[in-house]
């Protein structure tokens, strides 16, 4: 089944056509893998899908739905994504980041928000600290009264990617997530893509390192210069003479 | 009557328009939208009228002390607040505290060095000119070509001069300004003291045309503000056409609904410009 | 601290304080100016604290709590209590459409907008004779009768009291909920509460609405104590002093706010102190705050509180490995 389905997705800004005509679809419980040089409209990309940035063509479907709106709403359909750079509230520790994904996904309407409020206000919401708890060990994570301010660039993508699986996604985007993680966060990460597959989640994995993808992915697609050149399975794109050559070149 | 009306109607716009491309330029150069900078104004009227009260007291050291201490507080306002508080605090809320807080401290510098009472400013020239059967005063032509020629010089320190053309640049983009190597510390004290440098001659350009007292700030700073969202960012000309567009505005509620209409008639004006149109009426056009 | 023990502590030291100013009628005034700062800088720190959005229009939300119960009292005695759910409505519909006007803006045009809100409505409390009785406001206002009990002025004062530490205990149980989290993210990164599906500007106005509920509360108690309102209480003025609280006791809780009303009040014993140089002063121990400590003055007893302790910790280690 597809979950995530784009179509003639084209982008320009000051004349420059950053994306043109970009479609491609992640079923339900696969692995895709984009892979593209910098500058080549990856994240360009996860930002128009997540709704961070406008596209000027194209259509976006999610499980048969269009995909419109802002950001949160985007979310409560069932997106998820990490950030190139990582992004987190500085001042809050690892535990508050991490539940953030929780309040995401129990904060959609204003019912819901006002209701949270009064029960926040009487202390009868008790965090679900053991969901948090159970997320960020899945993950390697520990010592979780630390100021995200103060810990370090790697664990800082873990505690992203243990807030998006807390907002229990139909399809989650990674932006690079291997960067700066260690070798025992890049096995926790492995492992939980794995687990989320299971579950029928589609994921999106965007990364420069090509050996990451091709280990990981199902399928994948490569984009250079605004557009898809290479798509189809993991062994298919690894035969294919352009994407040979523009991975070869890229590396 | 009606042209007398017009005159006046237009130099208001124009101190207006002058506070609004004083917010212009600090907005510009650090992106603090600083509503301390009507307290800047109001400290250099107060304290020009204060000192010209007396009549033997030079008019030149009165205004060197009046614009000084409006540049002081322009540079106290950048290198003593701001950019400490940027190298600590992520989130823009500090800095608004910290703005109003200057604010409430210059009121309160300006009550305990001059006093509670409003003071009446001397005119910088004296004497009236006859043009069309119509007397203007010689202080109202010159509020108003002072006026003129402080945008005129800001637009062409802008577009040509070495500052004014990084400060563009710095204002677009800070960090990419400064793994330019553009000296981005530099252009932003220049601009910031350009800011005091204008909001002091407001004050003196307002002095004498009504009484101020340490409290005018606050209108200043609202009627500053309206005026550069009314124009918008998008050129150095902007606050002046919203400054003019206020003016009317707000001759028009006085005269048609009342004197105490005014505040009603600019809370009105403020909110439909910020629900309608918040980018202003000119502006340049900035990627999404 | 743990939760429990903090409610405990405030509890506490809310009825000793309840106690120390029943003993003389000087007291209970500067005890009902104390409940109203404390409700004022509350209703400021909520929305301030927890999702950075600074409104300057509490002067306005007090004098909506204040004039409501006036002329409620003036005209329709009867419906007193009526007064209450009226004032907390306005204020909250007025808050809620500043912050939605202001909602895509930067926090500096919430500032001016509510700034210019505050003057209107000092103006037309002034001008507006027929209803808020203009410069002389309008006098004695009622008890209100509660289910049968016509509450004297040191029971007024107690519930003022307990009003103070509910919505304080309130707002400390808010910050630690899924919702104060998810205000206190949006307010260091937008882009990740977002993402994560958290409506911040719905967030944002939610906060700025119950804080105005909170002011119209501090209204009503000045109104009821003093049985009379005037317009000059609510200028501009007073929302410069309530914004001194939170920053001087410090953002990190609630009752950071609750202490600098009481610094406030016992510095200048309910004296105008704008009189002469304590304006300037307040505003210089803002501004130094701000800039030298802005965990204010909670947070500099917890620093010091910790250091102690580590002090003594280090102190009980060499005796021991001796």
């Amino acid at each position: 089944m597809t979950a995530l389905r784009c179509t003639d997705i084209r982008k320009a800004y000051g004349g420059v056509d950053v994306l043109q005509g970009v479609g491609f679809a992640v079923s339900a419980g696969e692995i895709f893998g984009l892979c593209g040089a910098n500058g080549a409209g990856k994240t360009t990309l996860m930002d128009i899908i997540g709704g961070q940035q406008t596209h000027d063509t194209g259509v976006i479907e999610l499980d048969g739905r269009t995909l419109v709106g802002d950001v949160a709403s985007r979310a409560h359909a069932g997106l998820a994504r990490t950030f190139q750079r990582p992004q987190v509230a500085a001042d809050l520790t690892l535990r508050e980041n991490i539940a953030l994904g929780l309040a995401g996904a129990r904060l959609g309407s204003v019912g819901q928000l006002v209701r949270g409020f009064v029960a926040g206000m009487l202390a009868r919401t008790t965090v679900a600290i053991e969901l948090v708890e159970t997320a960020a060990t899945d993950l390697s994570l520990d010592r979780l009264d630390r100021r995200a301010g103060d810990v370090t660039f790697g664990e800082l993508r873990l505690v992203e990617l243990a807030r998006a699986l807390l907002q229990r996604p139909r399809l989650i985007m990674l932006d690079e997530p291997f960067s700066g993680v260690g070798d025992n966060g890049i096995e926790a990460i492995v492992e939980a893509l794995r687990r989320l597959r299971a579950r029928g989640c589609a994921i999106l994995l965007i990364d420069h390192n090509v050996d990451l993808l091709t280990a990981l992915a199902d399928r994948m697609a490569l984009l250079a210069q605004g557009e898809i050149v290479v798509t189809g399975t993991v062994a298919a794109c690894l035969a294919d003479e352009v994407f040979r050559r523009i991975y070869v070149g890229a590396v | 009557m009606e042209l007398s009306l017009l005159v006046s109607c237009i130099e208001t716009g124009a101190f207006y328009g002058l506070v609004g491309l004083g917010y212009f330029l600090f907005l510009r150069a650090t992106g603090v939208v600083n509503f301390a900078m009507g307290a800047y104004v109001m400290f250099a009227g107060v304290a020009y009228a204060s000192f010209s009260e007396n009549p033997t007291t030079s008019l030149g050291l009165a205004i060197i002390c009046a614009v000084s201490a409006a540049v002081l507080f322009a540079w106290i306002t950048e290198d003593g607040i701001l950019r400490p508080m940027a190298l600590r605090v992520h989130d823009e809320f500090g800095a608004v505290m910290a703005i109003v807080a200057l604010m409430f401290v210059i009121e309160q510098l300006a009550s305990l060095a001059f006093g509670a009472r409003p003071l009446l400013g001397r005119e910088l020239i004296e004497g009236t000119a006859v043009i069309g059967g119509l007397a203007i005063d010689f202080q109202d032509l010159l509020a108003v070509a002072v006026t003129m020629a402080i945008f005129a010089v800001v637009a062409i320190w802008l577009k040509h001069g070495r500052y004014g053309r990084m400060l563009r640049a710095v204002g677009d983009n800070e960090h990419a300004a400064r793994s330019l190597g553009l000296p981005v510390r530099r252009v932003r004290l220049v601009a910031v003291l350009v800011t005091g440098l204008i909001c002091g001659v407001a004050g003196l350009l307002a002095a004498p045309q009504a009484a101020l007292s340490f409290q005018s700030h606050l209108s200043f700073a609202i009627l500053g503000f309206i005026a550069l969202v009314l124009g918008g960012v998008g050129t150095p000309w902007a606050p002046l056409v919203g400054g003019m567009l206020v003016s009317a505005i707000e001759s028009a509620s006085a005269r048609y609904i009342g004197g105490f209409a005014r505040d009603y008639v600019l809370l009105a004006l403020a909110l439909t410009v910020f629900s309608l149109r918040p980018e202003g009426l000119f502006t340049i056009r900035v990627r999404a | 601290m743990s939760a429990a023990r903090e409610r405990a502590t405030t509890l506490a030291l809310s009825v000793g304080f309840l106690l120390y100013i029943e003993s003389s009628a000087y007291l209970q005034d500067l005890g009902t100016l104390v409940i109203v700062y404390a409700l004022l800088a509350l209703g400021m720190y909520l929305p301030l604290a927890l999702c950075g959005s600074l409104s300057l229009a509490y002067n306005a939300y007090a004098a909506i709590g204040a004039y409501v119960v006036a002329i409620f009292s003036r005209s329709a005695p009867d419906l007193l209590m009526l007064a209450v759910p009226v004032a907390i409505l306005i204020s909250m519909v007025t808050a809620a459409l500043l912050g939605f006007v202001t909602r895509r803006l930067s926090g500096f045009h919430l500032a001016v907008a509510t700034m210019m809100f505050g003057i209107a409505v000092h103006t037309w409390l002034l001008n507006t004779d027929a209803v808020t009785g203009g410069a002389t406001g309008i006098g004695d206002i009622q008890t209100p009768v509660v289910f049968g009990w016509t509450p004297d002025r040191s029971s007024l004062i107690g519930l003022g009291v307990m009003l103070v530490w509910l919505i304080a205990t309130a707002i400390a149980g808010l910050r630690g909920s899924l919702v104060g989290i998810a205000m206190r993210a949006q307010r260091e990164s937008e882009l990740a509460a977002a993402a994560s599906g958290v409506p911040t500007a719905a967030l944002r106005i939610l906060a700025l609405a119950a804080g105005s509920a909170i002011a119209t509360l501090a209204g009503m108690v000045l109104a009821l104590v003093n049985h009379f309102v005037l317009p000059d209480s609510f200028t501009i003025k007073l929302v410069f002093l309530v914004l001194f609280m939170p920053v001087l006791g410090g953002l990190a809780t609630p009752w950071g706010a609750v202490l600098g009303a009481l610094v406030v009040v016992a510095f200048t014993f309910g004296f105008d102190f704008f009189q002469g140089p304590g304006g300037l002063t307040f505003g210089l121990l803002t501004l130094g705050v701000l800039l030298v400590a802005p965990a204010g003055l909670l947070g500099g007893l917890a620093a010091l509180g910790l250091r102690l302790r580590r002090g003594f910790a280090a102190a009980r280690v060499p005796k021991g490995a001796r």
